[in-house]
């Protein structure tokens, strides 16, 4: 992969990342605030939902990111590079799996006539899990980019755009770190 | 001089206009919030959704004269939007070259946007023109202006991200734009995001009157605007330079 190291990116790549990151610290901080007002209603509210898909979609992601990485460590060595692939669909399907079980989470709230306006706990954990899966489509996007941009890259042994592939898997591992921080503020705290 | 960039021709004459097209933006960002939302007090704090139809009538009644004039001054003030996009899309042109998307995109962004604002303030206009109606239908009309204003972020979004791509895609040496203000147009088309779900609450951070739909986004309008500002005047300074030279 010429002289550059392997998973030198362009310095835009953390800006973008770090800029997302700012804005999901901005929604943490707001949530934090609006639960210290009215700490025992989203302590009761919080208590309704199901620790056990919560803590399931966090192993899946985690299980997401780890292909992610093995991914871009095969792409490392030229003649390694066609095991990625593999990965890739893996980290995919984590990403489906983590889309049903989140859509599964959601229908069973509103059969149970809980939904967005319900109280401010409820607005939060929707509106919060709502943007991080919404962009955690676009992740999923950018994965499968990657994925039909490498398999063109093998069937012509062309390079592989490390931009690319340095800003799917920063995104991927922001995806899961967000995650990771709204697991226990929603479902663990209180 | 690299040749991914067109040649220059802007002559002193037309440095004047661009120049004086710039400072007409700096009518929308002052104009809108100090007639909006000073004068006519829309922001001194901003009437919560969740208000009763007497509430809000009540805030038309007070607002009486001065509330007009603030409205009027604002709905002066918004096209100054339009030259100024004028002057970023032609600076657009020259950092994508020859079929320029993003700055078409741009220019069709920003002149919604005035059509939208107009609206909105429209709306608020006409619940002063007639304080003394149904105070439900003075609610009606409250509802209108802060939906129109708060939630068609779509455009903003789209219009912050089309800048961002055109100075990052931007490969003419020097540069028109530092990378970094493509970098904060996306940023701040993330931050403006969440005003679509004022739709929903009455309350709360997503409402309109709340932190991540009214505050947030506003203000990080105004960052953009300024910064853009600052770097059209310097783009063309720049491009006056090369073209002496």
């Amino acid at each position: 992969m010429g002289e550059r190291a392997p998973n030198q990116v362009e310095a835009g790549v953390w800006v973008v990342v770090l800029g997302e990151l700012s804005v999901f610290t901005l929604f943490f901080t707001t949530f934090l605030y609006y639960r210290a007002l009215s700490i025992d209603l989203f302590h009761a509210s919080s208590a309704t939902l199901s620790q056990t898909l919560g803590l399931l979609n966090t192993l899946i992601l985690l299980g997401s990111s780890w292909f992610v990485a093995t991914a871009v460590n095969a792409l490392r060595e030229v003649d390694r590079r066609r095991r990625a692939l593999p990965h890739l669909a893996g980290a995919l399907c984590c990403g489906a799996a983590f889309v049903a079980v989140k859509v599964f989470e959601y229908g069973r709230a509103f059969r149970e006539g809980v939904n967005v306006l319900t109280d401010e706990f409820y607005m939060f954990y929707f509106m919060l899990t709502g943007i991080h899966l919404l962009h955690l489509v676009v992740g999923m996007a950018l994965l499968g980019a990657m994925a039909l941009h490498l398999r063109s890259a093998l069937a012509t042994d062309a390079e592989v755009s490390e931009t690319l592939v340095g800003f799917s898997s920063c995104f991927w591992h922001m995806l899961d770190l967000v995650w990771i921080i709204l697991f226990p503020l929603l479902y663990l705290l209180h | 001089m690299s040749t991914t960039q067109p040649a220059s021709n802007l002559c002193p004459r037309q440095r004047s206009s661009h120049r004086i097209a710039v400072w007409c933006g700096t009518l929308f960002t002052i104009g809108l919030p100090l007639g909006w939302g000073i004068l006519a007090s829309f922001l001194l704090p901003p009437i919560s959704p969740s208000a009763t139809p007497q509430e809000v009538a009540a805030f038309v009644t007070e607002g009486g004269i001065l509330q007009k004039l603030g409205l009027m001054m604002a709905l002066a003030c918004v096209g100054g939007l339009l030259p100024m996009s004028a002057v970023l899309g032609d600076q657009m042109r020259r950092m994508e070259g020859a079929r320029p998307i993003w700055a078409q995109t741009q220019l069709a962004c920003a002149t919604l946007t005035v059509w939208l604002v107009s609206a909105a303030l429209v709306f608020f206009a006409a619940a002063a023109f007639r304080a003394d109606r149904n105070p439900e239908l003075i609610q009606l009309l409250n509802d209108l202006g802060w939906l129109t204003f708060i939630t068609p972020v779509s455009m903003i979004v789209f219009w912050m991200c089309a800048v961002g791509a055109a100075i990052l895609s931007d490969r003419g040496e020097p540069s028109v734009m530092p990378r970094w203000v493509g970098y904060l147009s996306i940023w701040a088309a993330l931050l403006s995001a969440p005003g679509f779900a004022a739709v929903l609450f009455h309350n709360g951070p997503f409402a309109w009157s709340g932190l991540l739909a009214l505050w947030i986004p506003l203000l990080i309008f105004i960052v953009w605007w300024i910064t853009l500002t600052v770097y059209l005047l310097k783009a063309i300074r720049e491009e006056a330079g090369i073209s002496e030279r």
